[in-house]
Order: structure tokens, then sequence, then C-alpha cells
């Protein structure tokens, strides 16, 4: 006889008990796993999609400079080579430097998104403020079409801070041994 | 100083059918059909699992990583996440291979604009496709934050498409309707 009870604290009986629990996972496994299956193979089943690919040109690269507290301007020019109408909204990704610096900018598009008929071309205008605090640097990142399946477009973005008689000079990154120096210097923080 | 250009094509995916206003209608009308055959939760299920992909794309851009960032820091994604674990909803909903929506909204907008509709819906109806085994995307753990930016994300190209469609016959803000004038047609390629 096998005696199975309620209280967590009993100790289990014996051999049974732990046979009876491995039947148990086993069997949650093998269901969630069917399911797993199931809804793969109802996935497969579905109807299919058509979908729209974005194909950048061969030397597709967008390159523009700027100093900080100004922006650049990224012109994208798109192409609807397909047999129906299609919307294009672009989105930028994270810009990131050599140094590790990584830029969200904040992207101003003209217009936001775009309605291109068959055969016809789009010109959109996408600036890119240049934050104040922005650190010097060569800044990589992708622009994309929202939710098109594969390809982007590269954009670098080489950032220098002005300095007083106007020419255009690298600043360093700010450092964490910054407010350090300051300490040094009996500065205070507000 | 030049602004920099590039130039971008869009192109039929190699492995869907093509864009046309026949295999669009045949996409809408397959996924109508689909829908007698599964049930209400399977259509919900499957359905949150679209949205968090397109949440967990988003994520990837500038503005939807500051988005995302701002869910997980809020009061609401603690107590999303909470909502989340405690009625185990990541849990169910991650087991739905997620699908395309963004391309179903578009191509449900494309068949709006159409000027062959009338012709395609009286051919014979083209059996759709089906996605294919290979084609499947894994489901993929689906959590909160994923499922309410994919919300902004989805949200968000609605409006942008719904004003772009409008667009061309929208009349200005603020314009004084005066009884007896008859205003001027707007004219566009997409009027008829």
């Amino acid at each position: 006889m096998v005696r199975l009870g309620n209280d967590p604290n009993q100790e289990s009986g014996g051999p049974f008990a732990d046979l009876l629990r491995l039947q148990g996972d086993f069997h949650t496994r093998l269901t969630t796993e069917t399911l797993r299956y199931l809804r793969l193979l109802q996935g497969a089943f579905a109807p299919a999609t058509p979908g729209t690919v974005m194909m950048p040109d061969a030397a597709g690269e967008l390159q523009a400079s700027g100093v900080v507290g100004s922006s650049v301007q990224l012109r994208l020019e798109i192409e609807n080579r397909q047999r129906a109408h299609c919307v294009a909204t672009p989105v930028m990704s994270p810009l990131v430097a050599s140094s590790g610096a990584t830029w969200f900018p904040a992207t101003e598009a003209s217009p936001p998104s775009a309605l291109l008929p068959p055969g016809g071309v789009a010109t959109l205008l996408i600036v890119l403020p240049l934050p104040d605090d922005l650190p010097a640097g060569t800044y990589r990142g992708v622009l994309l079409l929202q939710g098109f399946r594969n390809g982007g477009t590269s954009v670098v973005v080489t950032v220098s801070t002005a300095s007083v008689n106007g020419n255009a000079k690298p600043r360093r990154p700010a450092s964490r041994s910054a407010p350090a120096k300051r300490r040094r210097r009996g500065g205070r923080r507000r | 100083m030049s602004t920099p250009v590039a130039r971008v094509r869009l192109v039929d995916a190699a492995d869907a059918p093509a864009r046309t206003t026949v295999t669009m209608v045949a996409s809408v009308a397959a996924r109508l059909g689909v829908l007698p055959l599964i049930s209400g939760a399977d259509a919900v299920g499957a359905l949150t699992a679209s949205l968090a992909a397109l949440g967990r794309d988003a994520a990837r851009t500038a503005d939807g990583a500051r988005m995302r960032q701002a869910i997980d820091a809020g009061r609401a994604g603690g107590n999303g996440n909470l909502l989340w674990s405690t009625l185990r909803i990541g849990e169910w909903s991650s087991v739905f291979p997620p699908s395309p929506i963004l391309d179903h909204l578009r191509n449900d907008l494309a068949v709006l604009l159409a000027d062959d509709l009338e012709a395609a819906l009286e051919l014979p109806p083209v059996p759709g496709e089906a996605t294919g085994a290979s084609h499947v995307r894994e489901p993929e753990p689906v959590t909160f934050a994923d499922l309410v930016l994919g919300l902004w994300a989805f949200s968000t190209e609605v409006v942008r498409a719904v004003e772009v469609l409008a667009a061309p016959a929208l009349p200005p803000a603020g314009v004084v309707a005066v009884s007896g004038a008859t205003p001027a047609s707007p004219e566009g390629s997409l009027l008829r």
C-alpha cells in the first residue's frame, strides 16, 4: 500500500512516490512539447503574407558631419518597385562611437511616413539634432524602414566640438574622474 | 554643406508571394478563413505574440529603446510584470509563433488603394499559400514591455498610415463652410 499525504512536510513515500513524481513530470513535459509542436505546425499552415524587402544601393552609406549644438541632415530616396502601394516610415537605430558612447538620436523625418504608388519615388529628409553634451567622435548606426524585412542603410555621423576661434576641434569624452577632480579642487555640487 | 543621399528600393520578398492585388486579397481572405477554425484564445495569443515580436524589433531603434527604458523604469512596468507573472500571461502567450502584423497592415492599406480591386475580386478565389515550416518564426518569450512597445509601434504606424491615406483629400483645419457655397473638389491620384 502506498500512502500519499497532503502534508508537504511529510516524508515522501519512498520509491513509489518518486516514480509518481517522475511520471507526472514526464507527462507535463510531454504535454508542453506537444503543444509547442502543434503551435509550430499551426504557424506552418498559416497563410503566407506578401512582404517587402528594402534593398539599399551598393554605395548606400550615408555620411554626415556636424558640430555639437547643430544638426545634420540625411536624405533617403525610396523607390517602390512593387505592383502595390507601400507605406514607408524611416527609423534610426542607436548610434555607437568607437569610444563606447551610445547616442539615441531624436530624429525628425519629413514627411514622417511616405506613401509610394507602384513605381513611385519619394524623398525623405531626416534631421538629427546633435546634443550639446554629445562627446566628439564617429558614430555608426543604421537607418531602417519600420517593419520591413531585412535591409537598412549604414549611417556614419562625425561629431566635433567648436573651439573659441570657430575651428572644429575634437572634444575628449567626459571621464569618470571629473567629479573626483572637482572634489579635490574643493568645488561643490549644487 | 550638401546633404548626403542614399537610395533604396522596395522589392518583393523572394520567399513570399509577390505583392499584387490578387495575392493581397487572397491573404486577407485566408486570414479571415482561418478564424472560424481556431479558438478565441488562440487568436488573442497569436496577436499578443505578434505584437510582442514587433515590440522586440522596435526596441532596437533609438525611439523604441528610449520608450522601452521608460516602460521598464516606471510603475506601470513593475505592475505590468507582476500581473504578467501572476496570471502567467507570458507563459501562455510565449508558445505562439508570431506573424508579420505590419506586413498585414501595409497590405490591407494597399488593397484599399488598388485600382484593380474590382477585377481582382471577380477572379476565382486564389488559394492562399501556406507559410511553410522553414519560414515559421520560432516562438520567443513574451514580456509585458515587449507587448506594450509593440502596441505603441503598431498604433503609431496605423495613425501615420491613415493620415497618409487621408492627406490628398484632407481639408485644412479651421475651414469655415458657408451655406450655398460648394467647396472645390480635391484632386489627387488616389481619388476617383
